[in-house]
């Protein structure tokens, strides 16, 4: 058959085909353009689909580490805030023992102020956020520390009296040299303060520190522990002036006792400046891993965006030259089914 | 010549102008119905000099029919994975909606990242939990759905068997009819019209050749070569499987007591129907199954330990089908997630224990292996198997949706060419009809002045 043969079918079906292809491809490019994204985002992207999905997941973790790392930020700044109250805390005891003048009325006074220093120690070291204790290393359910009078006061009259053999407060006090005292303080006093005795008097805490993954591969410590060697030598410092019934003591043995009491408070002041600088180290290490993955974040939606975005501008010109072509399409058929021979014959 | 010639020549003129009207008028009838063929007739001198319908030709281009059966199969067997593939492709989604596997587990890893950053906190925990219920459901779902594919692709092939044997008895008669008017001499552009509808109605569901024989004979074979019918009919069977079970293999066709689908199959189809339906049912829907057995597999081993384990399953090998969150680690089933924080760990008990979150979530990174069976990358972190699940998935619709329009492309052009090549043309038939009417005028006109001749001359004698 010529090529030139055509038969009616033909002719009528061509525009009916055109349409329907047109129309189909009206709905997407709308669909488009409204939303700016493809109209099938799958059969869009074919294999490149899985890639969007796990850009999605990595944007949607990157999102939770920023979130708990706010939470992480917040236990860092009570953390930093209870050091530095506890150091101040340090440096009063230790301002009033350099200006303690001699006589039994300071030592009495000296002796309440330990006590309070004790107690507002405990209440530092205690402190909660958000029902976690933020001393308490990963334990976090218990509170750390113990306050002096439920425990630690008694195991320290023990060893005094185990010691010397006459009860704290005792008048026989007053006959303890200053060497033995010395010597009580930094043997079976300072025990006290190691392990297992603090552990068993003192705290709770567990020893291990709160590791947090701040980015995705990078993980830091973010919080410290009652049981740190600051904390313990500021309570032996405490304790020693609380605890010893200082106001008993001879002259030259309490001179002895708050000589070593400055001591240890000066070295836990210098200790807890450097607790400070380290949890002062994971603030900024949280800021810097925030920094870079929020920046990560933006550069992953903008990845996605641009292979999931269709141009609307385009798809504004493909739905103008559609809608003239279906428009056409309608007038053609319209036109091709009143050509007929009998309009003429 | 006599006036008895004359007139003679006049009446078969008449008479052939009558069957040229009445095969135009079929023709007319026949122009809305794509499966017949115009015809004509083919017109013989007779000995004094008038003429006689001879015979009626049927427009016919063996090769544009040959081109257009099997543009038809082509295009049948892509319709039918690309349908599938549609369905198929619901348990991806868009991206954004987050409804693939692989971004359930990309919350899951968020989830336990967030819950390892503060594992003091049991609300953390129940979110954990929660995803993790969210991924055994979504498996168990897929599992069924992809089970209820399989069903449907084996009822779609079970209801075309039936149909390819109820064509071919249809088409044995129409073959007869024709063979024997040939044989006859006879009409027989009906029948041929008849028996071309059928053979491309056979390939919408089988891929056939059609090898033309003596006498208009027709044989049919597969287009992998096997014999559908030659002087009869070859019976075309399959065993359907009704209700599938995770692992379960279907019947497959056989055609002349040969498979023609199936890995076994010594003469594969290659189009219609069945071999789209048999392609999804048997490659590509348990390829994709497997890919979700063995992310729940894997899901279950990395979240394994003791009474922390997040997931349980039934084993291999329908490990997606029977995957569920544990009861040890779910609040609601009576545990609790402070298991799942410590697994077979921290004797301590300490609230805020971490090491086993974040050994979680390295090992949800880990590179591991997995069955090379699933077409995706053998040694791959599960996020990413996850995720180039869905990429694989997007990858055969896109594919084949691209095939299917092109070979949507071709019928139709196939059919318009074959359309013009032996449709009818209204407008030429009415011409013709014209033509035809002005050609009885004139031999009746020539009749009557035929007669009004010998009234003249039996006037004068």
């Amino acid at each position: 058959m010529d090529a030139s043969s055509i038969s009616t079918a033909a002719l009528r079906n061509q525009p009916r085909l055109d349409i329907q292809r047109i129309q189909s491809e009206l709905i997407d490019r709308t669909r488009e353009l409204s939303s700016s994204r493809h109209a099938d985002v799958g059969l869009e992207l074919g294999s490149g689909t899985g890639r969007m999905i796990s850009l999605r997941n990595e944007a949607m973790l990157l999102e939770t580490l920023m979130r708990s790392n706010q939470t992480a930020q917040a236990r860092l700044s009570l953390t930093q805030a209870g050091l530095g109250d506890i150091r101040e805390n340090a440096s009063d005891v230790l301002e009033a023992l350099i200006s303690l003048p001699p006589g039994f009325e300071s030592a009495e006074l000296i002796e309440s102020q330990g006590l309070a220093a004790l107690d507002r120690l405990a209440d530092r070291l205690n402190a909660s956020d958000g029902g976690s204790f933020v001393f308490s290393g990963i334990n976090t359910s218990q509170p750390p520390f113990t306050r002096f009078q439920d425990g630690p006061s008694a195991a320290v009259e023990a060893a005094f009296l185990a010691r010397f053999g006459i009860p704290v407060g005792d008048p026989g006090a007053s006959a303890i040299t200053a060497a033995d005292m010395t010597d009580f303080l930094n043997n079976e006093f300072a025990a006290l303060f190691d392990d297992p005795a603090w552990a068993n008097e003192w705290s709770d805490a567990s020893s291990t520190d709160i590791v947090s993954r701040i980015a995705v591969a990078e993980r830091a410590t973010t919080g410290t522990n009652a049981n740190e060697q600051a904390i313990r030598t500021v309570a032996e410092g405490f304790a020693m002036i609380a605890g010893l019934g200082v106001s008993a003591l001879s002259q030259d043995t309490r001179t002895a006792l708050i000589t070593e009491a400055r001591l240890r408070l000066g070295q836990a002041t210098s200790d807890l400046a450097r607790l400070q600088s380290e949890i002062g180290f994971a603030q900024n290490a949280i800021e810097r891993a925030d920094e870079r993955m929020s920046l990560a974040r933006d550069l992953i939606a903008e990845t996605v965006v641009e292979a999931e975005g269709a141009d609307p501008a385009e798809a504004k010109v493909r739905v103008d030259l559609l809608t003239t072509q279906l428009e056409m399409s309608y007038a053609l058929t319209g036109q091709i089914a009143r050509l007929s021979i009998l309009n003429f014959a | 010549m006599s006036l008895d010639v004359a007139a003679n020549i006049a009446r078969q003129s008449l008479i052939a102008s009558q069957y040229q009207l009445s095969l135009s008028g079929r023709n007319v009838s026949a122009a809305a119905d794509p499966d017949r063929a115009r015809v004509a007739p083919t017109l013989a001198t007779t000995i004094d000099g008038g003429i006689r319908v001879a015979g009626v030709r049927r427009a016919e281009d063996t090769a544009v029919y040959n081109r257009m059966v099997a543009a038809t199969a082509a295009a049948a067997e892509r319709d039918a994975v690309l349908s599938q593939m549609n369905v198929l492709a619901q348990s991806v989604g868009d991206p954004q909606n987050g409804t693939s596997i692989g971004a359930m587990i990309g919350e899951l890893q968020s989830a336990v990242a967030n819950y390892a950053n503060a594992p003091d906190d049991p609300l953390f925990g129940r979110t954990v939990i929660e995803r993790a219920h969210d991924i055994a459901d979504k498996l168990n779902r897929v599992t069924s759905d992809m089970l209820l594919l399989r069903e449907q692709a084996d009822a779609e092939m079970a209801r075309s068997v039936d149909e390819v044997n109820r064509l071919l008895v249809e088409f044995d008669a129409a073959n007869d009819a024709v063979v024997q008017g040939t044989v006859r001499g006879t009409d027989i552009t009906m029948e041929l019209d008849r028996r071309d509808a059928l053979v491309a109605d056979i390939a919408q569901h089988l891929g056939v050749d059609v090898i033309r024989g003596e006498n208009n004979d027709y044989a049919l074979y597969t287009d992998g070569g096997v014999t559908l019918y030659e002087h009869g009919i070859r019976t075309v069977s399959f065993a359907r499987t009704a209700v599938y079970t995770p692992g379960a293999n279907g019947g497959q066709v056989f055609v002349d007591g040969l498979e023609v689908t199936g890995p076994d199959a010594p003469m594969p189809s290659r189009t219609g129907a069945i071999v789209g339906n048999a392609a999804v049912r048997d490659t590509i829907v348990p390829t994709f199954q497997l890919q979700m057995d063995e992310i729940a597999r894997e899901l279950t081993t990395i979240f394994a330990d003791g009474t922390g384990s997040l997931f349980v399953n039934g084993g291999g090998p329908d490990f997606a089908g029977t995957i569920a969150v544990a009861a040890d680690v779910d609040p609601a089933q009576g545990g609790t997630v402070e298991n799942l924080r410590d697994g077979t760990g921290n004797p301590g008990g300490f609230a805020a224990f971490s090491d086993r979150l974040f050994a979680l979530g390295d090992a949800l990174t880990a590179v591991t292996t997995f069955d090379p069976q699933t077409e995706l990358a053998s040694n791959s972190r599960l996020t990413d198997f996850a995720t180039e699940s869905a990429g694989w998935v997007e990858a055969i619709r896109q594919t084949v949706t691209i095939q299917a329009e092109t070979e949507q492309a071709i019928l139709i052009q196939a059919q318009d060419a074959l359309s013009r090549a032996t449709g009818v043309n209204l407008d030429d038939e009415y011409a013709q009809q014209l033509m035809i009417e002005r050609n009885f005028n004139a031999s009746s006109r020539l009749i009557g002045i035929i007669d009004e001749m010998f009234e003249t001359l039996l006037r004068i004698t």
